[in-house]
């Protein structure tokens, strides 16, 4: 009887890190009020590597900055999408990696923060198929300028990349941060805390349904 | 002004008496560069002519109330006509009637030349007035030149105390009377213009120095080549002739309505000239002297009239309008017409002008002529900018010798039509056999489309700043004569093809002989040219021209390329590297390499691993094709020539020997590593993809170094940054340690992808050093 309670318990602990395999989320908050007020930029892009690369697809969620975006029609590049990329912030967007190049650049009045979440889902993160060679990154990059060509809020001044995440072959993400400015972190999916919750709930019932011992040694007789 | 425009008064003046035509050699001064460019000199004035318009204008002198005649006695005497104000004093005093009226007659004339007429509103025309007496009756008479009639005409005398200075407000005036001036008659004027030469024909040449085009009937100059508003006059003429009578012609001159040759001229109308060619003379059109070469533009001729005389005249009704009424030509060369067949090749340079030929072309019959600064009678060329560069592009297919990139690909569907008849057959005999010669029949089909502009426009301008006033050029005319801006000449060549069967032609077409060495079987040297040909009738010209089926303007296939192609690495991959053909009928291409009897795209005598490819998806129609090797099996260290062969659509082949040679290259590791890559992130600030590769050991044995990463299948559009170096087309990136079993690493990479191609790499490994 114990044994069995306790896999209520371990069981769904035991599936709670499945919930990161589909979709695997990131939640990114910037602080940028050492350049608030500059007119500049962001990039956002999404590509395979140079050989063959599984399918995969990302989300950017819950754009949220205390600045306003410049519209696409009035971007500097005319156009805010590149290549597979659907939607235009602040609200989702919706990239794949089916071209070399899928990209969403947009003009940008920086003010105090930038918070967004970057979802990514697909084979190659829910059945990597073992024969791909090449993996797919994720670069955000931020700039103080409309054009994108002087990178803010980063040291990787080569390249100007503030965060990328890169899906490997195995179907596990690798967080590389270039930014002191920027945190990046995982956000469990809603099926995560159902698990868990699942598990937490079925300890506390085991806890409680365990058979109160009578003639406890915590229960004392009145003394006649 | 002028330095120049005084020049060229001094010469004008110096002609200014004499025949028309040493007038028209003063004018040649004024020609432009236009001219010499085109070769139209002007050699005589067109001018235009009225007979005097006149009227009478009586003043009775008796009727002044007092004064006429007294001593100290001015008078002036003011003539309008047609609102032109001319106001001349006489002396009266003690004047006779008869010498006032001679004083009269002479002063208006001179002050109104001196300096009262010109600019005035009637346009200077000058009123000519004589006055007579009878009694004391004076009558005037005026007569106008210029082009307008009922001219106004009115006339008072007035005179007074005075020293001689007329008021416009007389004492005394005298009342006229008569008639408003009427008359005149415009006469037309001819004159002429002889150009140095002119096109009136261009005849193609067949493929075969066995091959001919005869022209059994033809219209010379094709057909009826009209030539609209030939002349557009933006001048202002100020003529006045003052004697009837007629202006002869050019002195050397001979109209040819009347003039019998091989060659006749026919005036069908006022501006329509036809030159036929009688059926007596045939022209022959032959190809190439050498039969190898197939079908050579150089050999088509044109046919230049080296002594042509154009001629013009002013009509009476618009004495502006120039009119073109014929051709005639100058007996100064030859009592006929002087017509002369050149080769392309000759006026392109590609071939020397033989000396009769270049003494015929420099017209010296003509240097007689005053020629302008940097003109002369010969025609210049070859080279930019000459008469020759100019007569050249008569023939649209002038460069397919010297430029086969330039020679059109398809015929112009304005000047050439597909003509009715089968297709012209030019193949080589077989080897043993005898050359195979075929005869067709050409005949002009009749156009539906009438008036086809099919010829240039090209105009001359040239100045006449100069007044000939007075001058005496026939017995019996005075012609003040005066030109001034600019007048411009348009030379139109309108071709209007509206008659049946106006030419015909026979084509004798012979393929070339086949010359077998000892032993062979096969011809040397070989025909590789197109062996079909489309025959078009050229619309302008009425002649027969031949175009390579599906040909890219006759050029014989080829293909230039270097006979040593670039050393291979064995185990490497090597190209692609691209042999290209040219020439032939530009489609329909097939490659390969002679293997015996056999042709082969791949194995012997090509190395191992090597083979021949169209070029990406262009498939047939290539004109190139790939020699390439993936490298594996690696092909042994050494030499391997073999010869190229490529077959048009027509049957034309091309061959090139070319040599591969193999040298020692690194070992192929590809099978023992793993070699994975990262996504490649886009950076902004540099403009390139980054990302990494990682090779991985996953043998058992250890890899020495150094590595050579080969990034095979890169799109052409993308480059890789950091690469080391390039093995043919492939780049690559060197690492200098070794791998020991599982032992991993990984490189940074760098690409340019500017169109974003998508790129999907094959990386290749290799152990040991690329020289």
């Amino acid at each position: 009887m114990r044994f069995r309670s306790l896999l209520y318990v371990v069981f769904p602990l035991a599936l709670a890190p499945c919930a990161w395999a589909d979709p695997i989320t990131y939640g990114v908050t910037v602080d940028t009020s050492s350049i608030s007020g500059t007119t500049g930029s962001l990039d956002f892009n999404f590509n395979p590597g140079p050989s063959v690369t599984q399918s995969a697809s990302l989300q950017i969620l819950n754009f949220t900055s205390a600045e306003t975006l410049v519209t696409c029609a009035a971007n500097v590049q005319g156009f805010c999408p590149t290549g597979d990329v659907s939607g235009t912030l602040p609200g989702t967007l919706t990239f794949d990696n089916g071209t070399a190049f899928n990209d969403y650049f947009d003009g940008f009045t920086f003010g105090t923060t930038i918070s967004f979440d970057v979802s990514f889902y697909g084979p190659a993160l829910s059945a990597p198929d073992g024969v791909s060679t090449s993996s797919s990154t994720f670069a955000f990059s931020m700039f103080s300028d409309a054009a994108g060509t002087i990178p803010a809020l980063t040291s990787d001044l080569l390249d100007g990349f503030a965060a990328t995440i890169g899906v490997n072959l195995d179907g596990t993400t690798t967080v590389t941060n270039f930014s002191p400015d920027t945190g990046v972190s995982a956000v469990p999916e809603p099926s995560s805390f159902v698990l868990i919750g699942t598990a937490m709930g079925a300890l506390l019932w085991f806890r409680r349904s365990r058979p109160r011992v009578s003639g406890s040694r915590c229960t004392k007789e009145p003394l006649a | 002004m002028g330095c120049q425009q005084q020049t060229f008064l001094r010469r004008a003046a110096a002609c200014r008496s004499g025949c028309l035509s040493r007038l028209a050699k003063c004018l040649q001064y004024a020609t432009t560069r236009g001219a010499l460019v085109l070769g139209l000199v002007l050699l005589a004035c067109p001018a235009n002519a009225q007979t005097p318009a006149t009227g009478t204008v009586t003043i009775d002198i008796d009727a002044s109330p007092c004064c006429f005649g007294g001593p100290g006695t001015y008078g002036y005497y003011v003539i309008n006509v047609n609102g032109f104000q001319s106001i001349l004093p006489v002396f009266v005093g003690g004047n006779s009637y008869s010498s006032l009226a001679a004083d009269m007659a002479g002063l208006i004339t001179s002050g109104c030349n001196a300096s009262f007429c010109a600019g005035q509103p009637n346009n200077g025309e000058s009123p000519y007035v004589t006055a007579v007496a009878v009694s004391n009756v004076i009558t005037l008479t005026a007569r106008t030149g210029g082009s307008a009639t009922n001219y106004s005409l009115s006339a008072f005398f007035g005179f007074g105390p005075g020293n001689g200075v007329p008021t416009i407000t007389p004492v005394y005036y005298l009342p006229t009377s008569g008639p408003t001036l009427t008359g005149g008659t415009d006469m037309s004027v001819s004159g002429y213009i002889n150009p140095k030469y002119l096109i009136v024909g261009v005849t193609y040449a067949p493929p075969g120095s066995q091959s001919s085009v005869t022209y059994t009937y033809s219209l010379l100059v094709g057909s009826n080549t009209t030539i609209n508003n030939s002349f557009s006059d933006q001048t202002t003429l100020k003529v006045s002739v003052t004697a009837s009578g007629g202006i002869g012609g050019f002195d050397h001159g001979q109209a040819t309505g009347s003039f019998t040759n091989s060659y006749t001229q026919m005036s069908s109308s006022s501006n329509a000239v036809t030159i036929n060619k009688t059926t007596q003379v045939s022209d022959k059109t032959q190809g190439p002297s050498n039969s190898i070469v197939g079908l050579d533009h150089d050999f088509d001729v044109v046919w230049l009239w080296l002594n042509p005389v154009v001629q013009l005249s002013f009509p009476a009704p618009n004495p502006r309008a120039l009119t073109w009424t014929g051709y005639g030509f100058d007996q100064s060369d030859q009592p006929g017409l002087d017509i002369l067949p050149v080769y392309v090749g000759w006026l392109n340079g590609d071939i020397p002008i033989p000396s009769d030929v270049a003494f015929v072309l420099a017209r010296h019959w003509a240097s007689g002529l005053i020629w302008g600064p940097g003109q002369g009678p010969g025609l210049t060329g070859p080279g930019p900018g000459t008469d020759f560069a100019n007569i050249v592009q008569a023939d649209p297919f002038w460069r397919c010798d010297q430029v086969p990139s330039s020679c059109p690909t398809s015929p112009d569907p304005t000047r050439f039509t597909l003509a009715d008849s089968q297709n012209l057959v030019y193949v080589q005999a077989p080897p043993g056999g005898q050359p195979i010669t075929q005869t067709y029949q050409f005949q002009f089909s009749n156009m539906t489309v009438i008036g086809q502009q099919t010829g240039t426009t090209e105009s001359q301008a040239f100045g006449l700043d100069v007044s000939f006033g007075g001058g005496v050029f026939l017995a019996g005319v005075n012609v003040d004569f005066s030109i001034s801006d600019q007048f411009t000449s348009t030379y139109s060549v309108n071709t209007t093809n509206t008659n049946t069967a106006t030419s015909t032609a026979l084509a004798s077409i012979t393929g070339p002989t086949c010359t077998v060495s000892s032993g062979s079987n096969t011809c040397s040297p070989q025909y590789t040219g197109p062996i079909e040909f489309e025959v078009y009738q050229d619309n302008q010209y009425g002649t027969f021209m031949f175009f390579p089926v599906n040909g890219a303007g006759g050029a014989p296939l080829s293909m230039p390329i270097s006979t040593s192609l670039p050393q291979s690495l064995s185990g490497l991959p090597y190209g692609p590297e691209l042999l290209t053909a040219t020439g032939g009928s530009g489609t329909g291409y097939t490659w390969c390499v002679q293997s015996g009897a056999q042709c082969v795209q791949s194995g012997p005598p090509l190395p191992p691993s090597f083979s021949l490819g169209s070029k990406s998806s262009c498939g047939d129609g290539c004109t190139e094709v790939a020699l390439s090797s993936t490298g594996n099996p690696p092909p042994p260290v050494g030499s391997y020539p073999f010869t190229v062969q490529v077959t048009d659509s027509a049957g034309g082949i091309a061959t090139q020997p070319v040599t591969v040679t193999i040298t020692q290259g690194p070992t192929n590791v590809s099978g023992q590593v793993a070699v994975t890559s990262s996504g490649l992130a886009y950076s902004r600030v540099s403009q390139t993809f980054s990302g990494t590769v990682t090779i991985k050991n996953m043998g058992t044995t250890a890899i020495s170094g150094p590595l050579q990463l080969l990034f095979v299948g890169m799109p052409a559009s993308v480059t890789l940054v950091n690469a080391t170096g390039n093995v043919s087309t492939t780049p690559y990136m060197t690492i200098a340690a070794g791998l020991a079993p599982g032992q991993s690493v990984t490189v940074n990479v760098q690409f340019k992808n500017p169109s974003n191609s998508t790129m999907n790499l094959t990386p290749a490994v290799y152990s040991g050093s690329i020289n």
